[in-house]
C-alpha cells in the first residue's frame, strides 16, 4: 500500500511538468542571395521578440517556437517553404519581405487558413484584399505620391526609372503609382528602365539607358545591394544628376555598402531612426546586444508585426479565428507608432525622408 | 480454618497472553528497520537519485550553452573585425592605389596578425584573389563558400564553413600554427586530405568609384587550434579554489572527430580523432538535436553534452563538446545517498531499538502483573503486583488490581468475622435456650412485679383523685346547695345579689376544681365523654346565660349567630363538655377584651345524613396573641403572658383542658390571631346526628314533669351537711326522703319498708354505697327497687362499679336540683 503511494505521488508530481503545446511561428523571407539584408534583419528582429516573449512567460504559457524558412528571392524556393510551413502546421507566419515573394506565397496559405503577416510588402496587389494576408506597411501609392511631391518640391520635373523586375510585383506597381502620381502633379517619368537584379547584371548599361533621355533625376526601384551599385554607375556616368530611391532599398547595407557614392541619395525611411522614446531605445539596445549589429526598417516593422500577432493571440475570444483577432482586436502599440487594421488587414504608417549624408540618414523633411 | 481461599472464578485457560503481546510489539519494533527502511531508501534513490541526475544534465546543459555562447562571440568578433576592416579608409586607399597593390599584401598580413586570423584574403567580386594573407597568387579562385558569396552580394556574412582538402590547399597552403607541426593529427599534410573547419566572416567593400569592387573575406582554422578550445574549456570550466582543472573537456569535432580539443592523450597532447559514438553522431549531426548522456571518451566515462556546430545554411558541419568525468559525479551521488542511508538506518535502528526496550519493559510488567493476579485467581490472597513509580497505565493497573485483592481479602475476613459471630451467638442462643424457661419465669415474675406496682401505682392515684375530689366536692356542695336554697328564699334584691355573688364565686370555685379534676382525670386518663342529645341553640343559649353578665360589666358586645342548618338538628356529643369548652373560650374572649365585642358563631362545615361538622367560632376585639405564643397558650399552666395571668387571673388550665377534650372528641381547637387586632378560637368537630325525642336533653327546659305523689324515696347520705342539702334538694321538689346514715341502717330501712327509689352517696364509711347496693339487691325486698348514685366521683370506673353492683343510674355532687328533678321523674315513673 506504501508502494503504491509513493508511485501515485511520483506519477503527480512528474505530470506537472509536462509542457503545453507550444505555439508554432513561421518566418517566410530572403536569407540568402541578393537583397537579402532586408530578410536578415527581419528575421533577427522576429529571433528577438520570440526570446523575448518565451523569457517573460510565453503566450498565455505556450512557449514559442520559430520556424524560419529561406525563399531566396526565388518563386521556387519560396513556394516550397511556404508548403513546408504548411503543412508542419504553423499557428501563423511573419513575412515575406517582397511582394513578388507574396505573390506565390500568400496564396498557398490563404487556402492553408493560415495568417500570413507581412511586414514590408507594400504592392498594390495586395491591397483591398480580404485575404489571409495582413500587411504591417503602407502601399505603393502611398509612398510613390508622396515622393511624386518630394521630387517636384526638389526641382525634379522629370525622372529618369530604373526598375528591379525580378521583384516585379512591388516594383511595378511603384512605377505605375509613381508615373501616375508625377503625372498629376506635373511632372513626367521618362524613362523606365526595367532589368532583373542577378550577380551579373549590367548595372552600367542599366544607367546608360536611363540617361538615354533628358532627366532631372535619376531614380532606383531596386533593393539596398543593386542601388549602391546603380549608384556607383550613375556616380561615374552622370555625376551631378541627384539620385533617389524607393523605399525598399533603406537598410543599413544602403550605407554601408554605398559608401560614397550613395551620398545625398533620397529616401524615405519607414521608421525614426532618431528616436528617442523609451520603447524604440530599449527595442534597439536588445537588438544590438543580441545581434551586434543596429535595427534596419524591416527589424522595426517585423518587431511590429510579432508584436501584433501575439498581442492579437492574447486577446482573442474563443469564437474569433486569427486573422479575425488580428483585424478586430487592435490597436496595437508598436516600436514607434500605433497599428490599426481596415476590414481587408491593411494598414497606414509614418514615413520620414532622408538623404544620405556620411553614411547616415539624415532627415530632410 | 485453613488459610486457602477459594478460587476467584474460574481457571486461566488459552494461551499464555504475554508471549503473543511480546511476538507482536517485537514485529511491530521491526517495522521501522524492515518495512520503513527500505521503503524511504527506495523512494531515496528512485526520487533522490533521478532529481540528481536531472541536476546533472542541467549543469552539463549550462556548460554547453557557455560554450556555444563564447564560440558565438568569437565569431561574432570576427564578422565585426571585418566589417570595421572595409570601412577603414586604409585598406581603402590601399586597394584605391594600384601602386600600392604588392603593399596589399602586408597590409593584410599585419591585420590578420593582429586579429589572430588564419587567412584573410581580398577579392573581387568574382572571388579571384587580389591580394592575401598568407600570400596567395593573385587571380587564385577562391572555394566559393556560402559566407564569401553573400559577402559579394554586398552582405556581411560570418559563420562556419567546412573547407575541403582542395580548398584548404587553396586557401592554406601554409598553415599558421602556434606549436606541433609534427602532430600527426594537425599536420598540414593531415587537413590536406581531410579538409578543414573554419569559422570565417567576409564583407563587400563599399561601392566607390576609387577603387574596384572588392570583397574581404577572413578566417579563422579550427582545427587543432588549442587557442580557441582551451579559451573555450577555460571558460566553461574556470578553475576553482583549489588548484588543477576540474577535468572538464571542451572538444570541436569536424563532423564526427575531435579535430580541437583538451582532451589530453596520454602524452599530454590533443587526442585529436576521437570519435564521438555513432548514436551522438546519429543524434547531433544528422538530426541536429542536443545530446546530453554518458559516453566514454578514451574509455573514461564522462558526462557529454554535444551540440552541432551549422554552417551558414544550417548544414551540420561538426559538433562541439563540453563533457566533464562521470566518475567523480557518481562518487558525489552515491556517497550522498549512502550517507543518508546510513543516517536513516542508524536512526532506525536506534528507534527500533528504543522501541524493544520501551515494550520489553511493558511486556516484562504486564508479565508480572499476569503472575500475580494468577496466583490471586489461585487463592493467594497475599499476592500483590508490585507497582512502579511511572503511574502510567499498567501501574494503574496493578494498583486497581491491588485494591480488589485487598477488597476480596478484606471482605472474607469480614466474613470469618461474622461467622465468629455468630456461632458465638449461637452458642449463647443455646445456652438462652436451655435456661430459657427459668428466664421466662423469672422475667415474668418481674414483670408481673412492675405491673402490680403500677397498677397500685394507678389505683393509688385514682384513690387519691377520688378523695380529693370527694374531699372537694362535699363541701363545695354544701356551699353550693346552701346558696342555692338560699336563694330561692331570698326575695329582698340586695340579699339576693349577695346570694347570688356567692353562687357565682362557687360556680367559679367549682369550675376551678372541676377544672383541676378534670386535667388530673385527663391526665390520669379517666376521663369518658358522655353521648347526650342536644341542640346547638340551647347549649349557646347556656353559654350565653353564663358569659353575658361578665360581658355586659365589660361593656363588651356579645353576639351569637347560629347557621340556620344548625339551628333544628339534633346531635348527639359530650353537651356539658363542649358547653365547658364553649364557655372557657368566651371568658377568655371577655376576659382579653378592652372593647368592643365577642362574637360567638356556629356553623355547619360539612353535613350528610348521619352526621355534620360542626364549627364553632368565639372572635373578640381583644389584645389578640402574638404568632409564637399561639401554640404555648394551649399548654398546661401556659396564659400569652406571665404578667396576663396576674391581670387576668385562672389558673391557666382552661385551654388544655379545652384542646384535650375537644381531641378526645375527635375534633380540633386552634386560634387565629393578630395583636392588637382580637383573636378567633376555632373549634371543629363532628357530631352523629341524634334523633329527636330520644334520651335526656340537657338544656331542653325541664320537662315540668309531676312527681307521683307519696313517692317514698330513701337516701343514704352519711355527711351530715350533705344530708341536710339533699333533704332540701328533694323537699324544694316536692318530696320527702327517709334518712339512712350509712349502708347498714339503709339494708335495715329497706328491710322493713318499702321505698319507690333509693338515693345512694357512694362514699361512706363502714359500707360504702356499691357493698351496700350489693346487699340490697342481695335481698328480695330490694331487688328491684330503682338505685340511683349519688356521689362526688364522676370517675367511669365508678359508674362502672355502680351499674354492677346493679344500681340503675348516677347522680354527680353537687346536686343539681333539675336534674334530681327528671331523674327521679324518670325512674319513679318507670316503676
Amino acid at each position: 500500500m506504501l508502494a503504491r503511494a509513493a508511485a501515485v505521488v511520483l506519477a503527480g508530481l512528474l505530470a506537472g511538468c509536462g509542457p503545453d503545446e507550444p505555439f508554432r511561428l513561421g518566418f517566410i523571407g530572403g536569407l540568402s542571395d541578393r537583397n537579402s539584408d532586408v530578410g536578415l534583419s527581419g528575421h533577427r528582429a522576429v529571433v528577438l521578440a520570440v526570446e523575448q516573449i518565451n523569457r517573460d512567460g510565453g503566450l498565455g504559457g505556450r512557449r514559442v517556437e520559430l520556424i524560419a524558412r529561406d525563399d531566396a528571392q526565388n518563386p521556387a524556393t519560396a513556394v516550397a517553404a511556404a508548403r513546408e510551413l504548411a503543412e508542419s502546421g504553423v499557428d501563423a507566419v511573419i513575412g515575406p519581405f517582397m511582394s513578388s515573394m507574396a505573390a506565390v506565397v500568400a496564396p498557398i496559405l490563404d487556402e492553408a487558413g493560415i495568417v500570413l503577416v507581412s511586414p514590408t510588402i507594400s504592392s498594390l496587389d495586395f491591397f483591398g484584399h480580404d485575404d489571409h494576408l495582413i500587411r504591417i506597411n503602407r502601399t505603393t501609392r502611398d509612398n510613390a505620391r508622396d515622393y511624386a511631391r518630394v521630387l517636384l518640391d526638389r526641382g525634379q520635373r522629370r525622372v529618369a526609372v530604373a526598375l528591379d523586375v525580378r521583384n516585379r510585383a512591388f516594383t511595378e506597381s511603384w512605377l505605375a503609382e509613381f508615373r501616375a502620381a508625377l503625372a498629376a502633379l506635373g511632372g513626367e517619368v521618362v524613362t523606365a528602365v526595367e532589368y532583373v537584379s542577378a550577380a551579373d547584371t549590367d548595372f552600367e548599361a542599366v544607367v546608360r539607358a536611363m540617361l538615354e533621355q533628358p532627366a532631372d533625376g535619376l531614380f532606383f526601384v531596386s533593393g539596398a545591394l543593386d542601388v549602391a551599385r546603380l549608384a556607383q554607375r550613375a556616380r561615374t556616368l552622370a555625376p551631378t544628376l541627384p539620385i533617389g530611391a524607393a523605399e525598399w532599398a533603406g537598410t543599413e547595407q544602403l550605407v554601408e555598402l554605398g559608401g560614397d557614392v550613395v551620398e545625398g541619395l533620397l529616401i524615405i525611411q519607414n521608421f525614426d531612426r532618431a528616436d528617442g522614446s523609451q520603447r524604440y531605445l530599449e527595442f534597439r539596445e536588445a537588438y544590438f546586444n543580441r545581434f551586434q549589429h543596429d535595427p534596419g526598417y524591416s527589424s522595426v516593422m517585423a518587431h511590429d508585426a510579432a508584436t501584433v500577432l501575439f498581442e492579437a493571440v492574447r486577446r482573442r475570444t474563443a469564437d474569433q479565428s486569427l486573422k479575425d483577432a488580428v483585424i478586430r482586436d487592435g490597436p496595437y502599440q508598436g516600436l514607434q507608432q500605433v497599428i490599426e487594421f481596415d476590414a481587408n488587414g491593411d494598414t497606414q504608417r509614418k514615413v520620414y525622408f532622408t538623404q544620405v549624408r556620411n553614411g547616415t540618414f539624415e532627415l530632410i523633411e | 480454618m485453613s488459610d486457602r481461599r477459594t478460587a476467584i472464578g474460574p481457571p486461566a485457560t488459552g494461551p499464555v497472553a504475554g508471549r503473543s503481546l511480546r511476538t507482536r510489539l517485537l514485529w511491530l519494533g521491526l517495522l521501522p528497520l524492515l518495512v520503513v527502511f527500505p521503503l524511504v531508501l527506495g523512494l531515496l534513490v528512485a526520487v533522490g537519485g533521478s532529481l540528481y541526475d536531472a541536476r546533472v544534465q542541467a549543469t552539463a546543459r549550462s556548460h554547453l550553452a557557455t560554450a556555444h555562447s563564447h564560440l558565438y562571440q568569437q565569431q561574432v568578433q570576427l564578422e565585426k573585425y571585418i566589417q570595421q576592416m572595409v570601412q577603414t579608409s586604409r585598406l581603402q586607399a590601399v586597394l584605391a592605389d594600384p601602386d600600392q597593390m604588392g603593399l596589399l599584401g602586408e597590409v593584410l598580413a599585419a591585420r590578420a596578425d593582429a586579429a589572430r586570423l588564419d587567412f584573410l584574403v581580398v577579392s573581387d567580386e568574382s572571388g579571384r584573389v587580389v591580394a592575401a594573407s598568407p600570400s596567395l597568387a593573385p587571380a587564385t579562385a577562391l572555394p566559393m563558400g556560402y559566407v564569401l558569396s553573400q559577402a559579394i552580394t554586398g552582405v556581411l556574412t560570418s559563420g562556419y564553413e567546412r573547407l575541403d582538402a582542395e580548398a584548404i590547399a587553396t586557401v592554406l597552403p601554409t598553415l599558421r600554427r602556434g606549436a606541433d607541426e609534427e602532430s600527426a593529427t594537425a599536420s598540414p599534410a593531415h587537413l590536406l586530405t581531410t579538409g578543414g573547419l573554419v569559422v570565417s566572416a567576409a564583407a563587400h567593400f563599399p561601392y566607390s568609384n576609387r577603387y574596384p569592387n572588392a570583397v574581404l573575406y577572413g578566417g579563422v582554422l579550427l582545427d587543432g587550434n588549442a587557442g580557441v578550445i582551451e579559451r573555450v574549456r577555460d571558460v566553461v570550466f574556470p578553475v576553482g579554489r583549489g588548484t588543477g582543472d576540474t577535468g572538464g573537456v571542451a572538444a570541436i569535432l569536424a563532423g564526427d572527430r575531435q579535430v580541437a580539443t583538451t582532451l589530453g592523450a596520454a602524452d599530454g597532447r590533443q587526442a585529436i580523432g576521437t570519435r564521438a559514438p555513432p548514436e551522438v553522431v546519429e543524434s547531433v549531426l544528422v538530426r541536429g538535436e542536443r545530446l546530453i548522456g554518458t559516453s566514454e571518451l578514451l574509455g573514461i566515462p564522462y558526462i557529454t553534452s554535444y551540440e552541432p556546430i551549422v554552417g551558414a545554411r544550417g548544414e551540420p558541419l561538426g559538433m562541439l563538446l563540453a563533457a566533464i568525468p562521470e566518475a567523480p559525479i557518481r562518487h558525489e551521488k552515491w556517497l550522498l545517498i549512502g550517507s543518508v542511508t546510513a543516517l536513516l538506518a542508524v536512526a532506525m535502528l536506534a528507534l527500533t531499538m528504543a522501541f524493544r526496550r520501551g515494550t520489553g519493559d511493558v511486556v516484562r510488567r504486564l508479565g508480572s502483573t499476569m503472575q500475580s493476579m494468577r496466583a490471586a485467581q489461585s487463592g493467594d490472597r497475599a499476592v500483590r503486583v508490585p507497582v512502579g513509580r511511572a503511574a502510567d497505565e499498567i501501574d494503574q493497573l496493578g494498583a486497581h488490581f491491588n485494591a480488589l485483592i485487598e477488597t476480596v481479602a478484606h471482605q472474607e475476613s469480614e466474613r470469618e468475622r461474622d461467622l465468629r459471630e455468630k456461632s458465638a451467638l449461637n452458642a449463647e442462643l443455646e445456652h438462652h435456650r436451655n435456661h430459657l424457661e427459668e428466664m421466662v419465669a423469672r422475667r415474668t415474675a418481674e414483670l408481673a412485679r412492675a405491673r402490680d406496682e403500677a397498677e397500685s401505682a394507678s389505683k393509688a392515684k385514682s384513690r387519691f383523685l377520688a378523695n380529693v375530689s370527694h374531699e372537694i366536692r362535699t363541701p363545695m356542695n354544701a356551699i353550693s346547695g346552701f346558696a342555692q336554697l338560699l336563694r330561692r328564699q331570698i326575695t329582698e334584691p340586695r340579699q339576693a345579689k349577695r346570694v347570688d355573688a356567692i353562687i357565682q364565686a362557687t360556680m367559679h370555685l367549682l369550675g376551678i376544681v372541676n377544672d383541676i379534676l378534670d386535667f388530673s382525670a385527663i391526665e390520669a386518663d379517666r376521663v369518658s365523654l358522655e353521648s347526650i342529645q342536644f341542640d346547638v341553640p340551647s347549649l349557646l343559649d347556656n353559654v350565653r346565660r353564663i358569659v353575658e353578665a361578665p360581658a355586659r360589666d365589660k361593656g363588651l358586645a356579645l353576639e351569637i349567630e347560629i347557621d340556620p342548618e344548625l339551628v333544628g338538628a339534633t346531635l348527639v356529643g359530650d353537651s356539658l363538655r363542649l358547653g365547658q369548652i364553649l364557655i372557657n373560650l368566651c371568658t377568655n374572649a371577655v376576659k382579653f377584651t378592652e372593647h368592643g365585642g365577642v362574637h360567638v358563631k356556629a356553623a355547619s362545615v360539612d353535613a350528610d345524613a348521619g352526621s355534620v361538622v360542626v364549627q364553632f367560632d368565639v372572635a373578640d376585639t381583644g389584645i389578640g396573641i402574638a404568632a409564637d405564643a399561639q401554640d404555648r397558650i394551649f399548654e398546661a399552666f401556659e396564659q400569652a403572658e406571665t404578667s396576663a395571668t396576674r391581670h387576668h387571673g385562672g389558673t391557666g388550665l382552661g385551654l388544655a383542658i379545652s384542646r384535650r377534650l375537644v381531641e378526645l372528641m375527635g375534633g380540633q381547637l386552634g386560634v387565629e390571631s393578630e395583636p392588637g387586632r382580637g383573636s378567633t378560637f376555632w373549634c371543629r368537630l363532628e357530631l352523629r346526628r341524634g334523633r329527636p325525642a330520644d334520651g335526656d336533653h340537657v338544656g331542653a327546659a325541664p320537662a315540668a314533669r309531676g312527681l307521683p305523689r307519696g313517692a317514698r324515696i330513701l337516701l343514704v347520705e352519711d355527711n351530715d351537711v350533705s344530708q341536710t342539702v339533699a333533704l332540701e334538694t328533694l323537699e324544694s321538689i316536692g318530696v320527702r326522703a327517709d334518712l339512712a346514715r350509712n349502708g347498714s341502717e339503709a339494708l335495715a330501712m329497706i328491710g322493713s319498708a318499702r321505698y319507690d327509689l333509693v338515693l345512694m352517696d357512694l362514699q361512706m364509711p363502714v359500707m360504702n354505697g356499691i357493698e351496700a347496693t350489693r346487699r340490697i339487691r342481695a335481698l328480695d325486698e330490694g331487688r328491684t327497687v330503682p338505685i340511683v348514685a349519688v356521689t362526688a366521683n364522676a370517675f367511669e370506673t365508678d359508674r362502672e362499679l355502680a351499674r354492677e353492683a346493679g344500681m340503675n343510674d348516677f347522680l354527680a355532687k353537687p346536686i343539681d336540683s333539675a336534674r334530681l328533678q327528671t331523674t327521679l321523674a324518670h325512674w319513679l315513673e318507670a316503676s
